[in-house]
């Protein structure tokens, strides 16, 4: 699997909804409508996540969507959703029916990067640079500039 | 429990999550200082984060509604024939869904634009079926005939943009309208 993003690591592929190019973000797991709600009310910070649907339902998040999320992954559904036609009307990077590499899930904090293609959506994992590294700043990479604007 | 109008208006935030409070009357169908009443005790109560005219319905509301619906619904909700509509409701919905990611990927194809506005009427006779047991599904049936008409009329945003009352967003508001009676929790 070709690896164009330096610092990264691939860690699997989905379906992706709508061809937006490639867009950083730290994930966090919502299981559940109380939870979306939580990060709903800060808008600043649902800019900066990738939003990850441990379950196989993924409806519920959509309304994160009005908020422009950095991204949304799911491990279940396809593009052919409520979830697929406001992420389209929207032009949010998601990534759909994720299936991982060498991983079981994917943490809350770890910072991600959703590369958007065609049909086909990519994640990759920001490589650990060592001890005292500083983070980088969650946004948007390549592609199409009016996703976060 | 909550009066059925304190329903209507903070069903309207359960099924939407978050909408804003000027467009809240609209939506319940009741006027704009009624509804603004209301807002102003859920807010009071915690069932409402009121964000600068923006209304997210909060966990304490979304009980409250649960509430209703099971103690409103939970008769009609387990008769047969509403599990059979049900059925019926799920096969013209994944042709919905399909029909209208289609039009979003052809930007618009007019002959699959007439394919969404077919299934909207199907399903409007449809809910027909059911408003004897529900009476405020009529709600959804003129919402739906206003937008087919706005749509008629040149205006392709009340197929699916999310930020208006297109036919997508009455539909997945019927559909999480429906399970709620019924009852069920979304599979997808």
């Amino acid at each position: 699997m070709g690896n164009d993003h330096e610092g990264f690591r691939f860690v699997g592929q989905g379906y992706s909804v709508v061809p937006v190019g490639s867009h950083e973000g730290v994930a966090m797991n919502i299981a559940t409508p109380q939870q979306m709600i939580k990060l709903l009310t800060n808008s600043q910070k649902v800019k900066e996540t990738v939003v990850v649907t441990p379950g196989g339902t993924t409806t519920f998040v959509a309304p994160l969507l009005y908020k422009n999320p950095a991204g949304i992954i799911t491990f279940a559904g396809t593009p052919e959703s409520h979830l697929g036609i406001v992420g389209r009307n929207f032009r949010v990077p998601i990534i759909m029916t994720l299936e991982l590499e060498g991983m079981d899930g994917i943490p809350d904090g770890t910072h991600l990067l959703l590369e958007c293609e065609g049909k086909l959506g990519r994640v990759f994992v920001k490589e650990e640079t060592g001890a005292g590294a500083e983070p980088s700043t969650a946004g948007p990479v390549v592609g199409d500039a009016s996703v976060l604007g | 429990m909550l009066d059925q109008q304190a329903f209507l208006a903070l069903n309207a935030l359960y099924l939407k999550k978050m909408a804003s409070a000027a467009d809240l009357p609209d939506m319940v169908g009741l006027p704009a200082g009624e509804v603004g009443m209301m807002v102003s005790g859920f807010v009071e109560r915690g069932w409402v984060l009121d964000m600068g005219g923006e209304l997210l319905i909060q966990p304490e509301g979304m009980a409250e509604v649960e509430a209703y619906y099971r103690e409103t619904y939970s008769d009609i909700g387990q008769r047969e024939e509403m599990a059979r509509w049900y059925t019926r409701f799920e096969s013209i919905n994944s042709q919905f869904i399909k029909f209208v990611s289609d039009w979003q990927q052809t930007e618009g194809d007019p002959r699959v634009q007439d394919r969404v506005i077919a299934t909207v009427e199907r399903l409007v006779k449809l809910i027909q079926q059911i408003t004897e047991l529900v009476p405020r599904y009529v709600a959804y049936i003129r919402r739906f005939e206003r937008s087919v008409t706005t749509v008629d009329g040149g205006n392709a945003d009340f197929v699916c943009t999310p930020t208006v009352d297109s036919l997508h967003n009455i539909w997945f508001e019927f559909h999480e309208d429906f399970l709620a009676v019924l009852g069920r929790p979304r599979e997808a």
